[in-house]
């Protein structure tokens, strides 16, 4: 017996090796029980790994969703400032889309107005506007590229702006219909009585030369007369405004309102009389 | 005494960290085992009947925690701290490339293992596909992060200077 035991002593470590080893197999070939119905030892054990595991997930977890929710917040402010962008774009296309429209609406007028004239006319925009004193003009963005002269008559679809009395290369300045150094030959549309039509430089026009027996009333129209050679026959100069006439003289006071409302100009027709050079 | 203490701790923190944080990172089968890397220390170290108990229990306590088959982790344990403490007598053991031809022996035997046990309880079953993935990252991923692991717990014992554990 004792030397059974002695044997087993002096290979304690072969047989504790396979008694061990024995056990880990019956372990693993009993299945699933032990993990179902664990004792107090496995409970404790479950308790002592799962407790710090459970903490460590758990904060890993919260850690993961702070993360990820930040970089969904960056996400969400890059997105935003990208449709806020896409917003301006929009608009600004909205705005040039009308503004493009309301250009054609008064470049087809412009060109009806053209049509019914038998001129050579160049459209051009009106890019300043200046008014010193009764000094009025207007700065066009056409020049001597586009053949302008000084001299050229400028008109819209309303009637007489005034002429040209600088050009650059690319861009002519206009003295207005109401300027102080203006006048123009007009004759009444429906009397046919002639008079020159002096600017006041208050947006005012002067009618002057008419005689006191001229039957002259408020609302009639003035045209162009086409004498002087610069302005063309039969374009609208104004509107008679007031009349005044008195027990002497030979003339009588007339003062119309311009057919322009130069406060809205935006496109002009420079008006040749020949081809433009 | 002490030395059981402390391995028990290692080992308690490595099956912590294997069933939390390395759970939870998205490492599919590069997830690496680190219970089996203090096995490898231990059965290069410590290659006693005392150092199999201790493997043992840390085998089972991983059985509880995680395991597709209960007293897988327990024998494979065992199995594979036997196997080191035998071959350790026998090569150059407390040096790199041992550490990471046993890891690569163990990654395959477990892969194979998980891969055909099921397909050995079941014939008829279809085997499933993707096991030379399988076998390839978590080769890798026991190597990454075994091998400093390892070096870890030489270091780790150098500094207190190391105890043996009991010697039955």
């Amino acid at each position: 017996m004792w030397k059974i035991w002695d044997f087993i002593k002096e290979r304690r470590r072969l047989f504790g090796g396979i008694v061990l080893l024995a056990w880990a197999f019956s372990l693993f070939t009993a299945g699933e029980t032990p993990r179902l119905s664990p004792g107090p030892l496995a409970k404790v054990l479950l308790a002592l790994v799962s407790y710090p595991g459970r903490t460590i997930t758990f904060t890993l977890q919260g850690l993961a969703g702070i993360g990820r929710n930040y970089f969904l917040l960056v996400g969400v402010e890059a997105e935003n400032q990208k449709l806020k962008k896409n917003l301006l774009d929009l608009e600004a296309a909205r705005f040039q889309c009308r503004e493009t429209q309301s250009e054609n609406t008064r470049l087809k007028t412009l060109l009806h107005y053209s049509l019914a004239n038998t001129y050579t006319v160049i459209p051009a925009q009106v890019i300043g506007q200046s008014q010193n004193g009764g000094y009025l003009s207007l700065t066009l963005n056409q020049g001597q590229r586009a053949g302008l002269r000084p001299g050229l008559p400028v008109a819209t679809s309303q009637g007489l702006v005034g002429r040209i009395s600088e050009v650059g290369f690319q861009e002519a300045k206009v003295i207005l219909l109401t300027d102080r150094n203006s006048a123009v030959p007009i004759l009444m549309e429906k009397t046919r009585s002639q008079g020159i039509a002096r600017g006041t430089g208050d947006g005012k026009l002067e009618i002057r030369y008419f005689s006191r027996l001229e039957d002259v009333g408020v609302g009639d129209l003035a045209l162009t007369s086409g004498l002087e050679g610069i302005y063309p026959k039969g374009i609208r100069v104004g509107q008679i405004q007031d009349v005044r006439r008195k027990n002497y003289g030979l003339f009588q006071d007339i003062w119309a309102e311009p057919s322009v409302d130069f406060s809205r100009l935006e496109e002009v027709l420079v008006i040749f009389q020949e081809e433009p050079k | 005494m002490r030395a059981i203490l402390l391995y028990l701790g290692w080992g308690w923190l490595f099956v912590v960290l294997q069933v939390s944080l390395f759970a939870f990172l998205p490492l599919g089968e590069a997830r690496p085992d680190l219970l089996f890397f203090l096995i490898l220390y231990l059965g290069v170290e410590f290659g006693t009947l005392g150092g199999a108990i201790l493997v043992f229990f840390l085998g089972y306590v991983l059985d509880l925690v995680s395991s597709s088959f209960f007293g897988l982790n327990s024998l494979l344990a065992l199995l594979f701290f036997f196997w080191v403490s035998w071959i350790s007598h026998r090569v150059d053991s407390r040096d790199l490339p041992f550490w990471a031809v046993a890891l690569a022996v163990f990654s395959v035997v477990e892969i194979l293992f998980f891969w055909f046990w099921p397909w050995l309880l079941n014939p008829g079953a279809e085997l499933p596909t993707g096991l030379f993935s399988a076998l390839v990252l978590r080769t890798v991923g026991n190597l990454v992060f075994g091998l400093p692991i390892m070096k870890l717990l030489y270091l780790a014992d150098n500094r207190r200077g190391k105890e043996s554990v009991p010697q039955l």
